[in-house]
């Protein structure tokens, strides 16, 4: 069920009436479960099995595990957890890719082999809950939590519609003290959650579907090469694109579950106004970047095992961390070019470890900009479909096609700089702010207005009712 | 991403009792109110203005109205007539007149605009439990196209939408149903605001040779599908001029390669004998085009190489507007579609000619 959908207005309204009801906070809970399992089902009901097998054996295993003392028990409990969930995961994921892979790897030793035609589709959010359970299991086994006593809230946990589909990907301290005392929502917090959902559908709906996709899409899709100016707008507005797709995602899921009563942690904050690339990660996705130190960076010895090691570490998390948000290898190496930039940016460091405060503030505006002109740069892995479409689209960049085709009209530049540039600039105005604190020093008629011109432009200029480009992930 | 930490095994997490900001000082109720006021008039008020100019209420052509359409194929009686196609075809065929003609059932319109109908022909000879008949509408450059060519061919993924169709996707096309034909600030695309922008600003093209492009209503759709020509629009000369820059310009954007018909014909022709070879009909239809289409058609994809072949190859009825007197005179007001008046005309006529031969005539 998308959130910018017909049908989720309707769920949306009954799960906040029933769950707002005078009745028994376990009742209340049950509701909320039965209804994540309905919004899931939604999409494709027997993909809900998988939830259920998730939910089941992570319960389990991680009762077992705590109250095993033996260290290669809990070993072996772990990795039935693990192999399970990423079982799961690598079946429905990278089974055709590792097939793939391994044809691939025959081939340079001059074995054909033709893998069987496989057609596997993705349940939907498996990565995003496939993660959040092994956050679970991994805390209980290190014992930085203990397992969890209820059922219900543990299947809650795992299958808390907001947030299922596309994150945040919630940790079990973050989201399971919530459900031990009945929980609802205040006024403030009812009417704080409407106003983040429509923003958020707004930069959805508007921002990234109706404004942004077609000028990605017409360039992206171009069967001939396109030229230069052409192919920078669709990398610009590719950006874009991908920021308020899955930022505005959040900022519903967020939103959703505030007007519940709920609260989740940020997903984005203003990551194009990063100033570096260790800073966009602490901005963009957040749930994931933190959840990939913990159980990846930091287990893999971080940074307390000398330059090069950290250097190795790095590049290790971001190479998963690409992985993960695609079964090809334009993803590995999106990854691989991300861990490329974090590893000299901590060189460049080194190589100039202080600057003045005032040379910092001179340069803020040019890094930011710089920052956010590399990681552009490297959308265009995610978004061409092929690695030949994306070294096509980088020849374009750098103006090497001849007879190239003029893909865009006058106004889609227009819309594209005005989009690009708005979002650049509130990013940076809203750098170090938080959202609340604007709104509460707005005038309240302001903040009406705003609201009204957001809920009146969703409905006026809406384009194609597309899903989340973070679905596929 | 990963910046300098230290967890080791045993830490503990962040404070359990975390909890989200919320703005301080609000007067939400009066908010809320004024917002949902505000935007209830804004949206009245181009309810109104919409009406005025005579815009009516109409479905939105999205995919999902295409799946909805394909996935009633399956639950009708296995017999049932399907029309593919492209805009022509959803724009040329009236579903009611057939009807009114003698068709036996209301056929069921899977025609897509701007697309190649090819994939669906595949997905309804893959489907066993289709018998019926399958009109389907040939025009040239869609239906020959390359199969790289991502546009024509996103009838692929309406086919995989069809298929993957889920709960969710009906309740939404129920509700679509409910409120869309109620509601022209609903439509979508050309009276949406950036299109609307785009209009009004008029900005000249970045090339001397292309025309500015402006977003016009031409078409209201249907709960069905069907697609009808706006009333009285082919008077207004200067939106059919619009209309037709748009055509020149997407001709000299159709960048792929031509793809000779003999590369494509196997699949058509294997697609075509197992619908046959459950009983059912496949038959192609070349509606009407004229002056500058028609022009390009010729020379492109001239009907020797391409439509000749293909009946020839399938051995299928197939009705050309030029092979008839009765279908010869119709004239695309902006060179590419019938009218409304004029499709219910076609498809009477149509329908005689089709019944005329007694061996491939609709089951």
């Amino acid at each position: 069920m998308l959130f910018n959908s017909l049908t989720f207005v309707l769920f949306i309204a009954i799960v906040l009436g029933v769950f707002s009801l005078r009745l028994p906070w376990k009742l209340r809970k049950s509701f909320l479960l039965l209804a994540s399992y309905a919004f899931y089902a939604a999409w494709s009901p027997p993909f809900v099995v998988l939830l259920w097998i998730s939910t089941a054996v992570d319960w389990l295993v991680a009762r077992r595990m705590h109250r095993e003392q033996h260290k290669g028990m809990r070993r072996l409990l772990l990795w039935v957890s693990l192999a399970v969930n990423l079982g799961m995961l690598g079946f429905f994921k990278y089974g055709t890719f590792l097939l793939e892979a391994f044809r691939d790897l025959l081939a340079m030793v001059d074995i054909a082999y033709q893998p069987p035609e496989v057609s596997i589709i993705l349940p939907i959010g498996i990565s995003f809950y496939t993660f959040q359970t092994l956050s679970y299991t991994i805390d209980v086994y290190l014992r930085r939590s203990e397992p969890e006593e209820s059922f219900l809230d543990f299947a809650l946990f795992v299958t808390f519609f907001p947030q299922l589909v596309a994150g945040p990907i919630v940790r079990p301290y973050q989201l399971i003290p919530q459900f031990k005392h009945p929980v609802r929502a205040t006024r403030d917090q009812l009417f704080w959650g409407l106003l983040l959902f429509t923003i958020g559908l707004f930069e959805k709906v508007i921002l990234a579907d109706a404004a942004l996709s077609a000028i990605s899409d017409t360039v992206f899709n171009s069967p001939k090469p396109v030229a230069c100016l052409d192919a920078w707008a669709a990398v610009l507005a590719f950006s874009g694109q991908i920021f308020f797709d899955f930022a505005g995602y959040s900022m519903c899921a967020i939103g959703i579950s505030m007007s519940l009563g709920f609260s989740l942690p940020d997903n984005f904050r203003c990551p194009y106004a990063a100033i570096g690339f260790s800073d966009f990660w602490q901005r963009w996705h957040i749930s994931l970047s933190g959840w990939l130190r913990d159980y990846l960076y930091i287990p893999l010895g971080g940074n307390r095992q000398g330059p090069r090691r950290t250097q190795i570490n790095l590049m290790l998390t971001m190479l998963l961390g690409g992985l993960w948000h695609g079964a090809a290898w334009r993803f590995v190496v999106w990854g691989g070019i991300h861990g490329g930039y974090l590893v000299i940016e901590r060189w460049l460091q080194r190589l100039f470890p202080r600057e003045t405060p005032s040379m910092q503030s001179l340069f803020r505006i040019p890094l930011a900009l710089a920052t956010f002109l590399a990681v552009s740069l490297t959308w265009v892995l995610f978004r061409a479909e092929t690695f030949s479409g994306a070294i096509d689209i980088y020849a374009a960049l750098l103006g090497l096609h001849d007879d190239p085709v003029l893909w865009l009209e006058t106004f889609d530049f227009l819309l594209c700089g005005t989009v690009v540039g708005g979002m650049l600039t509130v990013q940076w105005v809203m750098r170090d702010r938080r959202l609340e604190d604007v709104v509460s020093q707005c005038p309240w008629w302001a903040t009406a207005l705003f609201w009204s011109t957001l809920l009146t432009l969703i409905v006026l200029a809406r384009g194609q009712s597309n899903a989340f480009i973070y679905f596929q992930f | 991403m990963p910046h300098s930490a230290s967890l080791t095994e045993g830490a503990p997490f962040a404070d359990a009792t975390w909890q989200r900001n919320l703005p301080t000082g609000v007067l939400w109720p009066r908010v809320t109110l004024v917002a949902a006021v505000l935007a209830m008039l804004a949206l009245a008020t181009r309810e109104v203005s919409l009406r005025e100019a005579g815009v009516k209420p109409s479905m939105q052509l999205l995919p999902h109205l295409w799946a909805f359409q394909r996935n009633r194929v399956r639950q009708a009686p296995e017999d049932t007539t399907v029309l593919l196609g492209s805009s022509r075809m959803a724009f040329g065929f009236d579903q009611d007149e057939w009807v009114r003609c003698g068709g036996k059932s209301r056929p069921f319109m899977l025609a897509w605009p701007g697309s190649c109908p090819r994939p669906i022909l595949r997905d309804l000879a893959a489907d066993r439990s289709y018998r019926g008949t399958v009109i389907v509408g040939v025009t040239p450059f869609l239906f020959f196209c390359n199969p790289a060519d991502r546009f024509a061919m996103r009838t692929e993924k309406l086919v995989m939408l069809s298929h993957n169709w889920g709960p969710a996707d009906e309740i939404a096309q129920q509700c679509r149903f409910v409120i869309q034909p109620k509601l022209a600030v609903l439509r979508q695309s050309e009276l949406s605001v950036f299109p609307w922008i785009r209009n009004q600003l008029n900005l000249p093209q970045r090339t001397a040779q292309m025309p500015p492009l402006r977003s016009v209503q031409l078409a209201e759709v249907d709960e069905h599908g069907r697609m009808r020509m706006t009333q009285g629009i082919e008077t207004r000369p200067e939106l059919m001029q619009g209309v037709k820059d748009l055509w020149q310009a997407c001709g000299r954007r159709n960048l792929y390669s031509d793809v000779t018909a003999d590369a494509m014909l196997p699949q058509i022709v294997a697609d075509v004998e197992a619908i046959q070879q459950r009983g059912g009909t496949v038959m192609f239809v070349r509606f009407p085009s004229n002056d500058w289409y028609r022009e390009k058609e010729r020379a492109r994809w001239p009907r020797e190489r391409y439509w000749n072949r293909l009946i020839e190859e399938t051995g299928c009825l197939g009705v050309h507007f030029e092979d008839h007197e009765e279908l010869k005179e119709f004239k695309c007001p902006e060179w590419s579609h019938l009218t409304r008046e004029d499709a219910i005309e076609f498809t009477c006529r149509l329908h005689a000619i089709i019944h005329r031969d007694p061996v491939r005539s609709e089951n």
